[in-house]
């Protein structure tokens, strides 16, 4: 019951001060919190002046006696930030380089000057030089239901342009650029007491928010090309200055970029307008982007759920502005491309179709980044994987050269298999407590791999159905590791019952919480002409785990007179056995035939043939002297 | 132009003439090649042992399988084959320059019959001055190629009009100049074929002023030959390098299509070189033909007269 009222309080709170609903006809998420924020551009000292009217309600039973924000661009503020300690510091970077953000003033709703109630805190590391993280004491505790409101003016001093951020002479990637709520967590949620998770930026960490309401007006010089998170609704231009207002719903973040070079170019899928910002030189990669974010819609459409917003716009930083590349925001994402592509390098493609995915992990299900980044970018990076395979060839969705290619779905597997660390920690992981370059590794490429060897077990029809499931269990939510577990046994169990066990915990076990590898070998083949029975063979197939893990996998045998057995191992033991008796010889055997478990970190091993094919090697190696003899002969006299 | 014709002419039938000279440097090459491709196909067939996986390998280089063979075990045997590539391709450049001696000898008189001696000796005598015009005139043509490719990806970077002409018209001379480059280098060691005892930067000071004083006969005769050999080379990107043998047999038909591509190619080089040489012989001869204020080049110490 008391749940009820606070939906209701909830809902009339939102009615109350919400305007119609402009881009979507009802609201997509509960809206915990909101802004409305004026902000100017001053491209000459590189400074954002923001005047911010924000709002958070505590949705939990708990009386909450602080509100905590997210001051994230004082990581660039000097070496000593913890995200610097993380990187090594900040060497010879000038002063006017670094970032920062001023809080000029912080009142509550009746003016009370909340600016002594102010305290930076560092709940990660307790490192006092940061100032990431900022609480305010409340002046009465925030009761259930209650909405907070808050007045804000800031000053945003963007850095030169760094870790997705910035400016570089003329260009403007404004992100994590005003003060943003961290989330309240009710009880149970994700930890048993109610709490505000609000981390500290880290080096290797993304963020975590609430779905919120952003009306913000931007204010930039004329001949400046502005983009945003936001629907433009309107604009004036004063022949000096011209400022935009936008308008975003239901997103977890807000970020704008403002350029004079960007070119825009429209396109439109479905219910969706694209637009995209490029800049002139790379009018030729136009189609291609559009490409990309079109198949990356149908995809993510057909096997996740609908993306509910009716636009998205594409920023292609200029190469000057590269360090904002490859960064997701939603509703505006940015790629990742050079001036000069060549047409069978699918790096932009690839970019694009990542970011774009973070609109679903990350942006509708909007997981904590910090503390478990395996879910925006692991789930994200296996659908990358797939999209791109799907679209771009199997085997060329990475590069398309006559002579040589490669898929994104391999570079992520060799990536994995050739890093010495891959066991030195699980996925089960806060972001920046991966050791020794393991973030990447593990968040983007171990997840990916663990997910296409689930699919590998229950099938890829039942893999798209856990994931519509999850969207549709937690659109506009917050789910966590065990809540996307739970899909996973509702459906697996729903689609095959007890096939797989009770559950899919084992395997989850093993390759979330694991930190073990899987590799499974085919040792020998022995076929040995029968004792007793005159032209009878007995063979015998030998199969090792020489891994951790045991995942179920498929045996197929080759006989020599060409008739084939597929047997099931459920990869249990160190050790193996297959004997077959009869009139044919085993000629070959091959562990997971089709590659579905890539978690596998050697392929080599996965099979046998008494028959050994040296045609390939031949072939490789008969071109490579091939070049080496032909062309330094052509080409210097 | 029917000087041109002459000396393609006078090119073809040398380049024929000298087919077992032509035999001998492919031979030195497949030698070469050899060094580097048993000891890979060696590593690489003991890295995927009895495996199947090598099934990926159909459709060509799957890098997914070639990484598993290991980034230490794959990073040492690409070590090791860059190492005896760069080892290969040093002895037979070396090769190249040693054997061009013999076959410039022999192409300042075609009507002489081949004879091993004779040619292995020229290739004696000529290797210093041989080594120090083809290393000059390499660096010079690598820079060029390296100066040509920039402008070209400048090109494509370019977003405006205006400066993609002027780098198009940059790459456009700068590759004219490199087929004049390479008729200079020839003519120098025609030169110096013909005059023993001319050091090699003489003959390529030589060449430098013949070639240009006389640009078109040089140039056309060089970039018709070059032509040739690049349809060839072309021919090999796209036909052979895309060619997926799955068979033995067709294996070994890649193999000998190969060597027999790179044996024309060998042939087309020296049709070159004949052309090159027939032209310096007609203009040292008559020189005033093409340019009146050119004097005919003196003879060297100890060399002999055209």
């Amino acid at each position: 019951m008391k749940r009820c009222l606070l939906i209701l309080l909830l809902f009339q709170f939102l009615a109350d001060i919400t305007v119609a609903q402009i881009i979507n006809p009802v609201a997509l998420s509960d809206r915990v919190t909101g802004y409305k924020i004026d902000a100017v551009l001053d491209p000459s000292t590189k400074i954002v002046s923001g005047k911010m009217e924000a709002y958070w309600v505590n949705i939990s039973d708990d009386e909450v006696v602080d509100i905590m924000m997210h001051l994230y661009m004082n990581a660039f503020k000097s070496g000593n930030t913890t995200m610097y300690k993380e990187l090594g510091g900040l060497p010879g970077q000038k002063r006017e380089n670094l970032g920062w953000i001023e809080i000029l003033s912080f009142t509550g709703e009746d003016g009370l000057d909340l600016m002594p109630n102010m305290s930076f805190i560092s709940p990660d590391d307790g490192n006092p030089n940061d100032s990431t993280v900022l609480r305010v004491v409340l002046p009465a505790p925030a009761r259930p239901g209650d909405t907070v409101k808050i007045y804000v003016d800031f000053d945003t001093k963007l850095p030169l342009c760094t870790r997705r951020t910035g400016f570089n002479e003329d260009f403007f990637f404004v992100a994590q650029w005003f003060p943003k709520f961290g989330v309240y967590e009710p009880a149970g949620m994700r930890y048993s007491d109610g709490a505000w998770n609000c981390h500290q930026f880290h080096a290797n960490s993304e963020f975590y928010s609430n779905h919120s309401l952003y009306e913000v007006n931007i204010t930039a010089p004329s001949e400046y090309v502005v983009g945003s998170c936001g629907l433009l609704l309107s604009e004036t231009d004063d022949g000096s200055s011209k400022t935009g207002r936008w308008r975003a719903e239901d997103i977890v973040d807000f970020a704008w970029t403002a350029w004079p070079g960007y070119e825009v170019y429209s396109d439109k899928w479905n219910h969706v307008n694209i637009s995209l910002l490029i800049p002139a030189k790379r009018s030729k990669q136009v189609e291609r982007q559009f490409n990309a974010v079109k198949n990356g819609l149908e995809f993510f459409t057909e096997n996740v759920g609908r993306y509910p917003w009716p636009y998205i716009t594409v920023v292609d930083p200029p190469t000057k502005g590269q360090a904002s590349g490859g960064m997701e925001y939603t509703t505006l994402f940015t790629s990742q491309s050079s001036d000069f592509m060549p047409d069978y390098f699918y790096l932009p493609e690839m970019v694009t179709v990542h970011e774009f995915g973070h609109a679903y992990f990350m942006g509708i299900l909007a997981t904590n980044e910090f503390e478990e980044p395996w879910m925006d970018e692991g789930m994200n990076t296996f659908f990358e994987q797939r999209i791109m395979d799907h679209y771009w060839g199997e085997r060329t969705s990475m590069i398309n050269h006559p002579v040589f290619g490669i898929s994104d779905k391999m570079t992520g597997r060799i990536a994995y298999v050739a890093s010495p660390s891959k066991s030195f920690v699980s996925n089960n992981e806060y972001s920046w407590n991966y050791p020794n370059e393991t973030y990447s590794i593990m968040s983007y490429m171990k997840a990916s791999l663990w997910l296409y060897s689930l699919m590998g077990i229950v099938g890829e029809d039942t893999m798209n159905n856990i994931f519509r499931e999850y969207y549709n269990r937690w659109a506009f939510k917050h789910p966590c590791a065990t809540d996307f577990i739970d899909v996973v046994n509702d459906v697996v169990s729903k689609d095959h019952g007890d096939k797989f066990g009770e559950n899919m915990d084992w395997f989850f076990g093993q390759t979330l919480y694991g930190t073990g590898v899987c590799d499974y070998e085919v040792v020998d083949i022995r076929n040995v002409k029968s004792v007793l029975n005159p032209g009878w063979i007995n063979s015998t197939i030998f199969l090792s785990n020489k891994g951790d893990m045991c995942l179920p996998v498929e045996v197929l045998v080759g006989f020599d007179d060409g008739t084939e057995v597929v047997e099931q191992w459920d990869g249990k033991g160190e050790y193996k056995e297959l004997t077959f008796s009869g009139e044919k010889k085993v000629e070959w055997t091959k562990i997971d035939p089709d590659y579905k478990n890539r978690l596998d970190i050697d392929f080599i091993n996965n099979s046998m043939s008494l028959k050994r094919d040296k045609i390939p090697i031949r072939r490789i190696t008969d071109k490579i002297m091939m070049a080496i003899q032909f062309f330094p002969f052509c080409f210097l006299g | 132009m029917k000087r041109i014709l002459s000396a393609l002419d006078y090119g073809i039938k040398g380049s024929l003439g000298i087919w077992k000279g032509a035999l001998i440097i492919w031979l030195a090459s497949f030698v070469f090649m050899g060094l580097v491709k048993i000891p890979l196909r060696g590593a690489l067939s003991a890295g995927v042992g009895f495996s199947m996986a090598t099934e990926r390998l159909a459709d060509g280089i799957d890098m997914e399988i070639l990484g598993d063979i290991g980034i230490d075990r794959l990073g040492s045997i690409l070590f090791t084959t860059a190492g005896s590539a760069t080892l290969a391709s040093l002895f037979s450049f070396l090769l190249n320059i040693f054997l061009s001696g013999g076959v410039f000898d022999y192409l300042k008189d075609t009507t002489n019959k081949f004879s091993f001696p004779v040619f292995f000796s020229a290739s004696a005598r000529n290797f210093k001055s041989f080594f120090s015009i083809k290393l000059l005139s390499g660096l010079l043509l690598s820079v060029l190629l390296v100066f040509i490719y920039l402008f070209i990806v400048l090109f494509n970077l370019s977003a405006s009009l205006y400066i993609k002409i002027i780098v198009l018209a940059l790459a456009i001379v700068l590759s004219l100049l490199y087929i004049q480059i390479l008729a200079v280098t020839d003519y120098a060691r025609a030169k110096r074929a013909l005059n023993p005892g001319m050091k090699g930067t003489k003959a390529l000071e030589i060449g430098f002023k013949t070639v240009f004083s006389n640009i078109l006969p040089f140039f056309l005769a060089t970039v018709f030959v070059s032509a040739i050999q690049l349809v060839v080379v072309i021919f090999v990107i796209r036909g052979i390098i895309g060619w997926v043998p799955r068979s033995g047999s067709a294996l070994f038909a890649l193999f000998v299509a190969t060597q027999l591509l790179y044996l024309v190619n060998v042939h087309l080089k020296i049709w070159r070189f004949g052309t090159v040489t027939y032209l310096m012989r007609q203009i040292s001869v008559n020189p005033g033909c093409r340019k009146k204020n050119v004097i005919p080049e003196p003879c060297t110490e100890g060399g002999t007269t055209e």
